[in-house]
C-alpha cells in the first residue's frame, strides 16, 4: 500500500505585492529617508495588497476558519455543468409514440388507459379486476378495450359472427337441399323400377304382389333419406350446441362480456333444443311412415295373396 | 350542478410498422443503459438539477428520509447519473446502512471511474468496518485523482489514511505489548 505520494498543501495564499517583497525596496526603507521611498515607490493599494497577503497567511496557518476537509458522508451540491450530461433530442418519445407505447405496456400490464378530454392518458384498473376484487367500479361502462389494433380486431370479430350465423343458417339449407335432391334421385330410381314391374306384371311375367313391394320399395328410401336429413340435422343443433358451450368455457367467469355471452348462450340452446325436438317429431313421424308402408305393403301382399288363393280355390272347386 | 360527461378523444393509432421499430429502439437503448426514462420522457436536463438540488438540501440538514425518496426517484430517471447514486450512497450511509451505501457507490463508480466523493465515502465505510486495504485502495484513488489538494474529499482521505496508519500502528503496538507479557 503506497500513500507517499499524499500532498496534503492547501494553496490558498494570494501573492503579495512584488514591490513590497523587493530586497532593493527594503534596503531603501532601512538607511533611506522612508517618506522619499514610499512615495516614489509604494502607494496605498499595495499597502492594501500586502495586509490582504498577511491576513490570508494568517488565516491559512493559525486561524483556518474555512473547510479544509469534508464531512462524513458528504455530498458536493449538484452541479448543471459537471453533474448533467446534456440530454438527446433524437431519444425522446414523441407525444404520439408515448401514448402508443403506453396503450402496448398497458395492455400487457391487464390495465386500460384512458385518454381525456385534455389529451392526458391516465390508467384505469380494469373493471373485470376491480369486480373480482369485488369493488363497485364505476367505470365498468367505460371499460372498451382500446389500444392499436383494436379497431381492426372489433371489425374482423363482427366478420367473424356474421359468417358463422350466415354459415348456420346456410348448411341447414344445404341439408334441405341435399335431401331434396337425393329424394329425387331415389323417386327416380323407384319411379323405374315400378314401371319396369307394372309393365312385368302386366304382361304376366310377374305377380301382382311385386307392385306394391315395389311401390313400398320406392316409398322407403324416400323415407330413409328423410330420416337421414333430419339425423343430420339434430348433429348440427348438437354441435352448434356443443360449440356455444365450448366458447362459453374459454371465457373467465370473471370477464365483462361473460354474463352476456352466458345468456346469449343459453337463448341459443333453447331455440336449438325447440328445433332438436322439432326434427326428432320429424323422425318418429318417419319412422312411423316407414313402419305404415311396410305394414300396408305387408298387408297388401297378403290380401292380394289372399285373394290369389281364394281365386284359385274357387276354379279348383269347379 | 349536473357534471357533464367527460368526452373522450378519439384514440387515432397509426400502426405504422416504422413508428413501432422506432419506438422499440429507443427501448432497447434503455434498456442497453444507453438512455434515461428522463430522456425518453423529454425531461429537461434544467429539471433533474432542479430536483437534485431539493434533495441535497434535505440531506445537508438531516431529512434523510425526505432526500431518499427525492433520489430514488432522480436514478428511476435517470440511472446514469453517477451523482445520483453517490447521494444516495451517502443517505444510506448516513442512515447507516452501509451495504446499500457501498452498493450505491460501487454503482457510482462504475459510471464515474474519477468520483472522488464516492472514492472517498466508500473507503470510509470499508474503514468504520475495518476493511483497511479495501479504505487504502480507495483513499489513494481519490488522493490520485486531486494532487493539488482542492478537493475537500481528497483531503478528508488524506486525514482517513493518516488515521488509518495510526491505527494499524496502535494495533501493532498493542499486539506486541501482549505478546512481550
Amino acid at each position: 500500500m503506497s500513500v507517499e505520494s499524499i500532498h496534503a498543501q492547501i494553496h490558498r495564499d494570494q501573492p503579495s505585492s512584488p514591490r513590497l517583497d523587493n530586497p532593493e525596496i527594503i534596503e531603501q526603507l532601512r538607511h533611506g529617508n522612508i517618506y522619499e521611498v514610499l512615495r516614489r515607490t509604494i502607494n496605498a493599494e499595495d499597502f492594501n495588497k500586502f495586509i490582504s497577503h498577511r491576513g490570508h497567511q494568517f488565516e491559512n496557518s493559525i486561524l483556518q476558519n474555512y473547510q479544509v476537509y469534508a464531512g462524513q458522508g458528504d455530498v458536493p451540491a449538484p452541479s448543471l455543468d459537471s453533474h448533467f450530461i446534456p440530454h438527446s433530442a433524437e431519444m425522446s418519445f414523441s407525444s404520439g409514440e408515448r401514448e402508443s407505447f403506453h396503450q402496448d405496456m398497458s395492455a400487457l400490464q391487464g390495465y386500460e388507459p384512458v385518454t381525456n378530454s385534455k389529451g392526458e392518458i391516465r390508467l384505469q384498473a380494469r373493471a373485470v379486476q376491480a369486480r373480482a376484487m369485488g369493488i363497485s367500479a364505476k367505470a365498468d361502462t367505460q371499460a372498451q378495450p382500446h389500444g392499436p389494433g383494436q379497431d381492426v380486431m372489433g371489425i374482423g370479430g363482427q366478420a367473424v359472427q356474421e359468417w358463422q350465423d350466415f354459415f348456420s343458417k346456410m348448411q341447414l339449407k344445404m341439408l334441405d337441399i341435399q335431401m331434396f335432391q337425393q329424394m329425387q334421385a331415389k323417386a327416380a330410381d323407384a319411379n323405374k323400377d315400378i314401371q319396369r314391374i307394372v309393365a312385368m306384371v302386366m304382361s304376366g311375367q310377374a305377380d301382382p304382389e311385386f307392385v306394391v313391394i315395389a311401390a313400398a320399395k320406392a316409398a322407403v328410401p324416400q323415407y330413409g333419406v328423410m330420416a337421414t336429413s333430419i339425423g343430420k340435422k339434430i348433429m348440427y343443433y348438437n354441435e352448434d350446441m356443443n360449440k356455444a358451450s365450448q366458447a362459453l368455457l374459454k371465457m373467465d367467469p370473471n370477464d365483462k362480456g361473460y354474463v352476456q355471452q352466458l345468456q346469449m348462450t343459453q337463448s341459443q340452446s333453447r331455440s336449438q333444443s325447440t328445433g332438436m325436438q322439432l326434427e326428432m317429431m320429424d323422425l318418429q313421424k318417419v319412422v312411423q311412415n316407414i313402419g305404415t308402408t311396410l305394414e300396408f305393403a305387408s298387408t297388401a301382399a297378403k290380401s292380394l295373396s289372399q285373394a290369389r288363393q281364394a281365386m284359385v280355390q274357387a276354379i279348383a272347386a269347379r | 350542478m349536473e357534471q357533464k360527461p367527460e368526452k373522450h378523444s378519439p384514440n387515432i393509432i397509426d400502426p405504422n410498422p416504422e413508428r413501432r421499430k422506432l419506438v422499440l429502439e429507443k427501448l432497447y437503448a434503455l434498456l442497453e443503459d444507453q438512455t434515461s426514462l428522463a430522456e425518453l420522457k423529454g425531461m429537461r436536463r434544467e429539471q433533474l438539477y432542479v430536483l437534485a438540488e431539493a434533495g441535497h438540501v434535505k440531506l445537508k440538514h438531516g431529512r434523510f428520509d425526505e432526500a431518499e425518496k427525492i433520489f430514488q426517484a432522480l436514478i428511476l430517471l435517470d440511472h446514469r447519473n453517477s451523482y445520483f447514486h453517490s447521494a444516495m450512497g451517502s443517505v444510506h450511509q448516513k442512515k447507516k446502512k452501509p451495504v446499500e451505501a457501498i452498493y450505491e457507490y460501487s454503482t457510482a463508480l462504475s459510471i464515474n471511474a474519477k468520483d472522488i466523493v464516492s472514492f472517498v465515502n466508500r473507503g470510509e465505510v470499508y474503514l468504520r468496518h475495518k476493511n483497511y486495504r479495501r479504505a487504502a485502495e480507495d483513499f489513494r484513488n481519490a488522493i490520485l485523482l486531486d494532487m493539488e489538494g482542492k478537493s475537500l474529499w481528497a483531503n478528508r482521505a488524506r486525514s482517513l489514511v493518516i488515521a488509518i496508519k495510526r491505527q494499524m500502528e496502535g494495533e501493532r503496538r498493542r499486539g506486541e505489548m501482549t505478546k512481550k507479557k
